[in-house]
């Protein structure tokens, strides 16, 4: 990636991301490749996983 | 269709050669998209069309994206981090330019004539959900406070008093019973500020979400039109929450990603 890519999104916190990109947006069942009850719990453990890592960069 | 460029007839859904289309956003009319790269880095985003909708898609390998590769690499914090940011540069390229209804990320289908029959099967329902949405952004809210700036605003000034000829012992419980005192005071106190905040901001969008379990975390649909409005709204919460220690961020503009459903393929 790119650094004028990071400019074009505002750089936000991969957190605020994640929790509208993979637990919201719609969600379309039928023909798709992946089951979304999978990125659902996916996400619980990864929005976990994000929170810890985003509050440990933060510290000086 | 492109002609697949890394190997022939792989049968296997996940090979490496294997292509499938990530789906974006379904938009109203189709936007410009030139030089917009996907997902994978490198596949031109195009748009599919069908009874006067359009879906917006990349090609993706299956060796990356099929379902047992992605259900991997969606634990891989680097991976993840470069692929939600490069599907919301695409998706904020197509909101510049119209209307659009935000798919989830990881919408990938095997081929594209099922992504066209769900623009046919569904017109009705997305093009209402695009009517709706059109001319609106959505933008995200949350709140932090300082406890002890918050704590120092609800401080009795009679705890000196409250003090005043009492034996050590009394003094003691007396102070932890004022600490504990305090700490409630300070909880309901934020817990008002974000109520009201969320209310103020409620009240000059189109549509409102907050979620459980923070102190403010909140989205919110703005028409673009009433976005200084709401701009304003946001500077008035945070002036009356700035005594208490109380911080405002706000994000966006965001594609309505809270603000969308599901679609039944």
């Amino acid at each position: 990636m790119t650094s004028t890519q990071l400019e074009a999104t505002d750089n936000v916190a991969l957190v605020e991301l994640v929790d509208r990109l993979l637990a919201k947006g719609v969600v379309v069942y039928g023909d798709v490749t992946i089951a979304v009850a999978d990125i659902d719990l996916i996400q619980v453990g990864l929005r976990a996983l994000l929170s810890s890592v985003e509050t440990l960069e933060r510290e000086p | 269709m492109k002609p697949n460029r890394l190997a022939p007839m792989a049968a296997n859904r996940t090979n490496g050669a294997e292509h499938g289309y990530y789906v974006y956003a379904i938009a109203g009319t189709a936007p410009r998209l030139e030089g917009v790269r996907g997902v994978d880095g490198a596949s031109p985003v195009f748009a599919v069309d069908r009874v006067g909708l359009s879906a917006v898609v990349s090609e993706v390998p299956l060796g990356e994206f099929g379902e047992e590769a992605l259900k991997e690499r969606l634990e891989q914090l680097p991976w993840l981090e470069e692929k939600v940011r490069a599907h919301e540069e695409v998706l904020e390229r197509a909101a510049g330019e119209t209307a659009i209804l935000p798919l989830r990320f990881g919408t990938i289908y095997r081929s594209l004539e099922p992504v066209r029959e769900l623009l046919e099967r569904r017109r009705e329902a997305l093009s209402a959900a695009l009517s709706q949405l059109n001319g609106k952004r959505e933008w995200g809210v949350t709140a932090t406070f300082d406890r002890k700036r918050l704590e120092q605003a609800v401080e009795n000034g009679d705890a000196a008093s409250a003090l005043e000829g009492k034996s050590p012992g009394n003094a003691f419980f007396t102070r932890k019973r004022l600490e504990r005192e305090r700490e409630d005071q300070a909880r309901a106190l934020a817990a008002r500020l974000a109520a009201d905040a969320h209310l103020r901001l409620a009240a000059v969008s189109e549509e409102s979400l907050r979620e459980d379990g923070a102190l403010l975390k909140g989205s919110y649909l703005v028409d673009r039109a009433r976005e200084q409005v709401f701009r304003d709204a946001l500077n008035e919460v945070a002036s009356a929450g700035d005594p208490y220690g109380f911080r405002f961020e706000l994000t966006g503009p965001w594609p309505p990603y809270s603000f969308v459903g599901s679609v039944t393929g």
